[in-house]
């Protein structure tokens, strides 16, 4: 008897809409922007499509007060998904291509409501869903992106918020 | 440890350590039946394996086998290989439980009577009333320390709360407070109390939220007539030639297959697996599977009709700093038909985290619209819709025709459409919600869709005739005089109320029957 067990991965990726990933933040410590080459370090995504996806990903998921290195790390950790999947670095590499091909190459110069127009286009893709679906697991579960949106993360460690601002808010109308 | 005989079939073997299967097997015990729980997951250690993290802790103890689903309702869409949110583990859902504990209203209890025939709905009368509860209902609320009952002080209100109900009382609602909950507003029961961690939905890392994995179990345990087996999944229930249920094959930690021999057999595995595994245990005296001569096994699937409010306000919030369900409205929950709809709805607060919101808010949604609230995130307040929804005999569990699991057996499908009853009450609540929050202020509102399953029941459902329904008012099988169903399964119509309270209710009455029935030799 097989004790495979499905993962909320394998699962959640069947879905058309829904979440996918699994993504380990830990697996990526430190904002890859910082160094230049990041894209040529890249195992399966084709350097020249790298910062096509790291646009994609903003443009999914604008928040205007992330760096690109915070992107450019969900681009390295679906590159790791990537090197395990042949079929996936394909569909992304290919994919990329396309979108870029079908602005004349010029994807990255377009306004970001020419780039929302260009994504709306490929919605029901599966490169889109496997992009966005990776995404929306890696952006959020990244610690560092809690802190910019103001999340606080554990709070165990620190004794629950008991003392620490549970019933802080002091903007409400008297009752 | 008490460990008992695979050949005793003096045992009672209790499938499943949840809500239901958890109360029962320590109900018995406690009485000096020898009880089996088998139970399919792993058992954790709260003050170890719990992490303050969405994404890992779902990982670790969700229910994950495969399972399809098919219907028009919207979590076919968004989530379609996860229809519902159950633990696979030691104290079952009950782990991630919020702790919300209300007693149904005793019209609920006869929807049939009290609403009248509704088009498409398959509404019954329970064969029990309030009154037969009511002393169950005190019990279980003392077992598990619920806030508001036994004089236990309420929770105190926390910034998210605060929110809701300063909106709810401008708009006039009476009946706002922080909650029954079944979660230690002081030490109690050799636990301590909360300390507004904001992780009730991952473990409670405190154990201040009542689990079956670390009271009732533990419990059983200590009176040496009980055995957990954990990591041990039910794959077929037997029966002999006199048609009565005389064990069960279960597959171990290892893959093994092994059979108990039991006395009687309590299937309390949630209302997705109990019915699946009623299915699953067909032969040849039971074609249609173990008490199905209704053939109301897997039908009337329920899952409440919900909904969350999530709005942006100009101000900080922080709405994740506190106990997840941190207080409730409870004046919509009356039967009210000139609203439009059939049957009563509560207002609770919810919060996710960032990682859970991402997911949650707007499956597949991007763009600015979606990240404006993410941006906002700080600033949110939120609150969870939970009504009765309408039991349809076309909403069911049944076997798929060829998706096996890991052990070859069909996995279950889940079909759903909701009812027009279930559309009108998540409109209204959405309107009800919004207005709340615009109250005071509000500048943004997210109608966010139905979350995977939480509530899920009516599987096998309790009928006065065996001819509607599966088991009987003791959740005695119509069919097979030694076989229960000791879980929302049970439930005849869902009411409005979240349902754990009842389940625990309903499992330490039967233990009662099952006693006095094993010593009147009936059993
Ligand atoms: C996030 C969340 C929040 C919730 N909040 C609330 C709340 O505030 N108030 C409320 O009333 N309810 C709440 N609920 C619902 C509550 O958890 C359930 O109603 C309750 O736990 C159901 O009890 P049960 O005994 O039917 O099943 P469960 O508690 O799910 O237990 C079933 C057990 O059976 C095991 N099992 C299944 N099949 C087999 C098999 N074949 N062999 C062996 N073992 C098996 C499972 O692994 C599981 O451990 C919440 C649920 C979730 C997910
Ligand atoms: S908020 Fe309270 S009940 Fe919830 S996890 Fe924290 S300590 Fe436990």
């Amino acid at each position: 008897m097989s004790k495979a067990t499905i993962n909320r991965r394998q699962f959640l990726e069947t879905s058309t809409r829904g979440v996918a990933g699994g993504v380990v933040a830990s697996l990526v410590p430190t904002l890859v922007l910082a160094d230049d080459n990041w894209p040529s370090q890249l195992a399966a995504i084709e350097s020249s499509n790298a910062a096509m996806l790291v646009r994609m990903c903003r443009v999914l998921y604008p928040h205007d007060g992330l760096s690109d290195g915070h992107y450019a790390d969900c681009v390295v950790s679906l590159d790791a998904k990537a090197a395990a999947d042949s079929a996936l670095a394909k569909q992304l590499n290919d994919g990329a291509s396309a979108l870029n091909a079908a602005s004349g190459g010029k994807f990255l110069e377009l306004d970001e409501a020419a780039q929302v127009a260009a994504l709306v286009t490929i919605e029901n893709t599966a490169f889109f869903q496997s992009v966005r679906g990776h995404m929306v697991v890696a952006l959020y579960t990244d610690r560092k992106v809690w802190a910019e949106l103001g999340y606080e993360g554990p709070s165990f460690p620190y004794g629950g918020y008991l003392e620490r601002g549970f019933d802080d808010i002091d903007w409400l109308p008297e009752s | 440890m008490t460990q008992i005989d695979m050949n005793d079939d003096s045992a009672v073997v209790v499938i499943g350590s949840g809500a239901g299967g958890g109360t029962l097997a320590n109900e018995l015990a406690q009485k000096g039946i020898k009880v089996v729980c088998l139970e399919a997951g792993a058992r954790l250690d709260y003050t170890k394996g719990f992490a303050n993290d969405e994404w890992p802790m779902f990982d670790k103890i969700s229910w994950l086998d495969k399972r399809t689903t098919s219907g028009s309702w919207q979590v076919a869409k968004d989530f379609p290989g996860l229809p519902a949110w159950i633990c696979k583990t030691v104290g079952g859902t009950t782990v991630h439980w919020a702790g919300a504990s209300l007693r149904l209203q005793e019209h609920e209890f006869r929807t049939l009577s009290h609403y009248g025939k509704i088009d498409g709905a398959n509404l019954l009368d329970w064969p029990i009333g309030l009154a037969d509860l009511e002393p169950y209902y005190a019990k279980a609320e003392f077992k598990m320390g619920v806030t508001r009952t036994n004089d236990i002080p309420g929770l105190p209100p926390c910034n998210n709360f605060k929110v809701m109900e300063a909106g709810a009382k401008k708009l006039g609602y009476k009946n706002v407070h922080t909650g029954r909950m079944a979660i230690n507003s002081q030490p109690r029961d050799g636990r301590t109390s909360c300390r507004q961690l904001g992780f009730c939905f991952q473990g409670c890392r405190m154990g201040a939220k009542w689990s079956t994995l670390y009271t009732e179990i533990p419990k059983a345990e200590a009176t040496g007539n009980f055995e957990l087996r954990a990591q041990a999944q039910v794959l077929q229930i037997e029966h002999n030639a006199n048609g009565k249920v005389s064990g069960v094959v279960y597959a171990d930690k290892d893959g093994n297959q092994q059979r108990q021999k039991a006395r009687l057999v309590c299937v309390a595995g949630n209302s997705i697996e109990s019915p699946r595994l009623l299915l699953n245990s067909a032969s040849a005296k039971f074609p249609d599977g173990l008490s199905n001569s209704s053939g109301q096994v897997g039908k009337n699937y329920m899952r409440h009709t919900t909904g969350s409010v999530y709005s942006i306000f100009d101000k900080p919030v922080h709405m994740y700093r506190g106990t997840t369900m941190a207080g409730i409205i409870t004046d919509e929950s009356k039967h009210d038909p000139s609203r439009g709809f059939a049957g009563g709805y509560e207002l609770e607060t919810i919060s996710l985290g960032v990682p859970f919101m991402a997911a949650f808010l707007l499956p597949g949604g991007w763009g600015r619209d979606f990240t404006a609230f993410m941006d906002a995130y700080d600033h949110l307040a939120g609150m969870w819709i939970v009504g009765e929804d309408m039991p349809q005999e076309s909403n069911a569990i049944t076997l798929h025709a060829s998706e096996k699991d890991q052990h070859g057996l069909p996995v279950p499908n889940v079909h759903y459409d909701d009812h027009p009853n279930d559309i009108a009450m998540r409109k209204h609540g959405f309107a009800a919600g919004t207005r709340i929050y615009e109250a005071v202020g509000a500048t943004r509102t997210m109608e966010t869709p139905p979350y995977p399953s939480t509530h899920n029941l009516g599987t096998n459902r309790m009928s006065a005739k065996a001819a509607d329904g599966v088991v009987n008012g003791w959740g005695q099988s119509h069919d097979i005089s030694n076989l229960f169903v000791s879980d929302g399964s049970q439930f005849t119509t869902g009411a409005g109320e979240n349902p754990t309270l009842t389940i625990v209710s309903l499992a330490i009455r039967q233990a009662d029957y099952i006693a006095e029935q094993m010593t009147k030799k009936s059993l």
